[in-house]
């Protein structure tokens, strides 16, 4: 039986049919491009992917949005009505402002519904490792688990869950700020392709540059066979920015080491703070030791 | 003049006063802009603004409160720039803490001083601590604390100053940025020229006037058809807001703070009656300027490229001795044109050492090079085999720091071995390892023409042809330049395998056969990227890194 609900938010990438299967549930940020505001739905269902990256390889400017306040409190009631309580699984705080908002709807709400646990938790994580994480979680509330069971596993395995990625031009991380690294690495590096790392505290940290597409994509590589746990029961997600030719290379190197490799397109939040042609990679793996700030 | 009561002549002088010793130091403060986008105007705006002030102080005005609100209104009239938009909305709140008074004793004073501060706080939708803000907010209490009855004016200014500078000296450690470029911040050290000024004409001191208005040159040359915008647009306007299409009193400025935190940031924005004044930084003034009509009708407008002024700020550091910064690792190249100092100059190196092909460096020049930086290590690259003896020779003899070589033997190793470098949280054998194998993996294929007929690996050559060097061999010839490169890249055994192509292009070459060239690799290798630059070297058409 079922105690609470796990809610995650559009940064999470995780498509339909993986929600579905664990009843995973997500609240949407927002994002304008030409002068249109749409809602980040994982499914695409306004705008394709390759329409929206193309869009910015032209030069249009994309704004993401936090979650709505009012999206939070519809999400939450819906579930508080149905008798269960929330598990809310966010975007690092540190690329995204939206957990903010979880937090102060779900203090109003506990106004309304005294008894009931709202429990916002910051996943330090983007991309589908943050979807991985909430995944899980929302299986273990399947199997009956108690909320502060899941919340222990996830507080005790939170750096467990990994991403990591490269650019195909440093322009979007200048311009978006999501992302530690010293001002050296941003000089104009022309081929120069920086390896990012969502670090101990959840920043996206610039820890090495390469020079080269190829080479940043192998660097990806030797770091997944390196880092990844039990890589013949697991599943990485390769995510890219309308390039799918790039995440097949990877695919095609990699697939006899790992059972599972899942190709799917990278989501318009982070899609926008790191640009068209970017390339990440989530797996469960060994803890995350690195951090970028001092 | 030492006081204890103040009124509007002596307001109008010591305005006066401020302003022009503020005019005295436009340029050092204009160098120290690094925040929030470092275009080196801050300075100029500041000034600009206190200008504007200048011209009722000759009004003759007697009552404090009146010639106070006077400055402020035509200050902010005349505001540019964050800097200046805050420091017209000090003299705002100042005016409204001396409002309906004729002359003030030094407690009033100090009051308004610090409603002065209150208001500039209130106009910044983000306010940043570590800046201009925080340099009056802390000295202006600090002065408040200390005043009585019985200090005159010229010790409560030395109060003031006195804590403005403490607070001056230490931005650097609120606010990042500052420390980075191991600056303090400029809008602060601005605001306290000004109160110095205002000391400086109670004590009597003359205070000359900064005649020299230079006329401002832009310099667009390093924007070009190839150029990024990295810092968007520096969007200044005055909105008069019309009867026709809002009510002006009413009028709700969050609605435009909004919109504005939508599409920018550094947002500073008021409303002055019917009259609003923006600044902001954002990619798209177009959206900017078709939504404020909504409201009312421009006054003043001024849009500026960031990234263009910025280079200029780039252009004065070159010219001036600032103050050397000590660093872990300094790096010194040599290089030859303009395009090639400033593509070096771009990607991090301290210091460019004029020399090449034909005008070998000495080994003096090195240690002339090494004198002007100040580092614990001293990187070298030479960039050319000629002149790797005396880069050794000048680092043997140098004992200020510990000068490492590294042996690049052109252009190309050199510009890509620095855009690879890595020194933070490295030790000096990585990142030697590092760089060793970018100069490794990088090869250079030079273009140049034949100054005789020759036979050179059984190819015959004739005077004037093109010909193609593959890391120094001779690997391709025809008498016309884009064909002999196309023959090259056909022969090079790997070229499938490289990904990036740099291209520095000659003197002698346009932009156009340059993108041939770079068509004409992808379509050998779809993976290659293609970076021109514009080299502007001599001798060589083209220098092509391949990596």
């Amino acid at each position: 039986m079922k105690k609470f609900q796990v809610l995650t938010d559009s940064t999470c990438d995780v498509e339909k049919c993986f929600r579905d299967k664990v009843e995973l549930d997500y609240v949407k940020m927002i994002f304008t491009q030409n002068n249109v505001e749409y809602e980040a739905d994982l499914d695409w269902t306004k705008i394709t992917p390759h329409d929206y990256y193309e869009a910015m390889r032209q030069g249009v400017r994309t704004v993401t949005g936090l979650t709505p306040t009012l999206e939070f409190e519809n999400k939450f009631k819906a579930y508080l009505d149905k008798g269960l309580d929330i598990l809310y699984i966010s975007c690092s705080s540190r690329l995204s402002g939206t957990i903010n908002n979880g937090r102060l709807v779900a203090e109003e709400l506990k106004k309304l519904y005294p008894d009931r646990k709202i429990v916002c938790f910051d996943s330090l994580r983007s991309n589908y490792s943050q979807g991985m994480m909430a995944m899980d979680a929302a299986k273990m509330a399947l199997q009956g688990k108690e909320l502060h069971e899941v919340l222990k596993y996830l507080e005790d395995n939170c750096l467990n869950y990994q991403v990591h990625g490269t650019v195909a031009t440093l322009h979007y991380l200048k311009l978006s700020g999501r992302v530690t690294a010293s001002a050296a690495f941003f000089g104009n590096l022309l081929g120069v392709k920086p390896i990012i790392v969502s670090d101990m505290k959840g920043c996206n940290f610039a820890y090495k540059k390469v020079k080269g597409r190829k080479t940043s994509l192998d660097e990806l590589i030797l770091i997944i066979k390196e880092k990844i746990i039990d890589p013949q029961n697991t599943t990485l997600y390769i995510e890219h920015a309308d390039c799918i030719k790039d995440a097949e290379y990877m695919y095609n190197i990699l697939k006899d080491d790992i059972k599972n490799i899942h190709i799917s397109c990278l989501g318009p939040i982070i899609g926008a703070s790191i640009g068209p042609d970017a390339i990440t990679c989530s797996f469960y793996g060994k803890k995350v030791m690195v951090c970028g700030e001092e | 003049m030492d006081l204890m009561i103040l009124n509007g002549y002596d307001l109008a002088r010591l305005f006066i006063g401020g302003a022009n010793n503020l005019g005295l130091d436009v340029e050092r403060i204009n160098a120290l802009n690094v925040f929030p986008v470092p275009d080196g105007d801050t300075g100029t705006n500041m000034k600009m603004t206190i200008d504007g002030g200048i011209k009722v102080c000759n009004n003759n005005v007697k009552n404090i409160g009146e010639l106070a609100k006077d400055i402020a209104r035509s200050m902010v009239l005349s505001a540019r720039g964050n800097s200046g938009v805050i420091l017209s909305q000090f003299f705002k709140g100042l005016a409204m803490g001396l409002e309906e008074l004729d002359e003030v004793n030094v407690i009033e004073f100090a009051k308004a001083m610090v409603s002065g501060t209150k208001r500039s706080y209130s106009v910044v939708s983000k306010p940043t601590e570590g800046t201009i803000l925080t340099v009056m907010r802390e000295a202006g209490d600090e002065a408040l604390k200390e005043v009585n009855n019985e200090m005159t004016f010229i010790e409560y200014f030395k109060c003031y100053l006195d804590a403005a500078n403490k607070t001056l000296a230490k931005t650097p450690e609120l606010l990042p940025v500052l420390k980075k470029a191991g600056v303090i911040d400029s809008g602060g050290a601005g605001f306290i020229l000004i109160i110095e000024g205002f000391l400086k004409t109670l004590l009597g001191e003359e205070i000359a006037v900064n005649k020299d208005s230079k006329v401002n040159v832009i310099d667009t040359s390093n924007f070009n058809a190839d150029s990024e915008l990295t810092y968007g647009y520096c969007t200044e306007f005055i909105l008069q807001l019309q009867n026709s299409k809002v009510n002006p009193h009413d009028f709700d400025l969050d609605i435009i703070i909004r919109f504005l935190e939508s599409i920018g940031n550094s947002i500073v924005a008021f409303k002055d009656d019917d009259i609003i004044k923006v600044h902001v930084h954002t990619f798209d003034p177009g959206i900017v300027l078709t939504e404020c009509r909504k409201y009312g009708e421009f006054l003043t407008l001024k849009i500026e490229n960031m990234n263009v002024s910025h280079s200029e700020t780039e252009l004065v550091n070159e010219e001036k001795e600032t103050e050397i910064i000590h660093k872990e690792y300094a790096v010194i190249a040599v290089a030859n044109g303009s395009g090639l100092v400033k593509a070096f100059k771009e990607i991090g190196v301290d210091e460019v050492v004029t020399g090449g092909q034909t005008m070998n460096t000495s080994t003096e020049d090195f240690l002339k090079a090494f004198e002007k930086v100040s580092a614990d290590y001293i990187l070298v690259y030479p960039n050319n085999r000629n002149i790797l003896m005396a880069a050794k020779i000048a680092a043997e003899s140098y004992d200020k720091a510990k000068v490492i070589v590294v042996p690049t033997k052109t252009i190309m190793e050199g510009y890509s071995a620095i855009s690879m470098l890595d020194c933070e949280g490295n030790d000096l054998e990585t990142i030697l390892k590092e760089e060793y194998e970018a100069i490794e993996r990088v090869k250079t294929l030079e273009v140049t023409y034949a100054v005789r007929d020759a036979e050179i690996n059984e190819i015959k050559i004739n005077k004037g042809e093109y010909i193609c060097l593959y890391d120094h061999e001779l690997i391709s010839v025809d008498v016309n330049r884009e064909e002999a490169v196309k023959k090259a890249f056909r022969k090079i055994p790997d070229f499938e395998e490289k990904e990036v192509l740099t291209i520095f292009c000659g003197q002698d070459v346009n932009i156009e056969e340059c993108h041939h060239i770079g068509k004409f690799a992808k379509t050998l290798n779809s993976f290659m990227e293609v970076y021109p630059i514009q080299g502007d070297q001599d001798i060589y058409s083209y220098i092509i890194g391949i990596e």
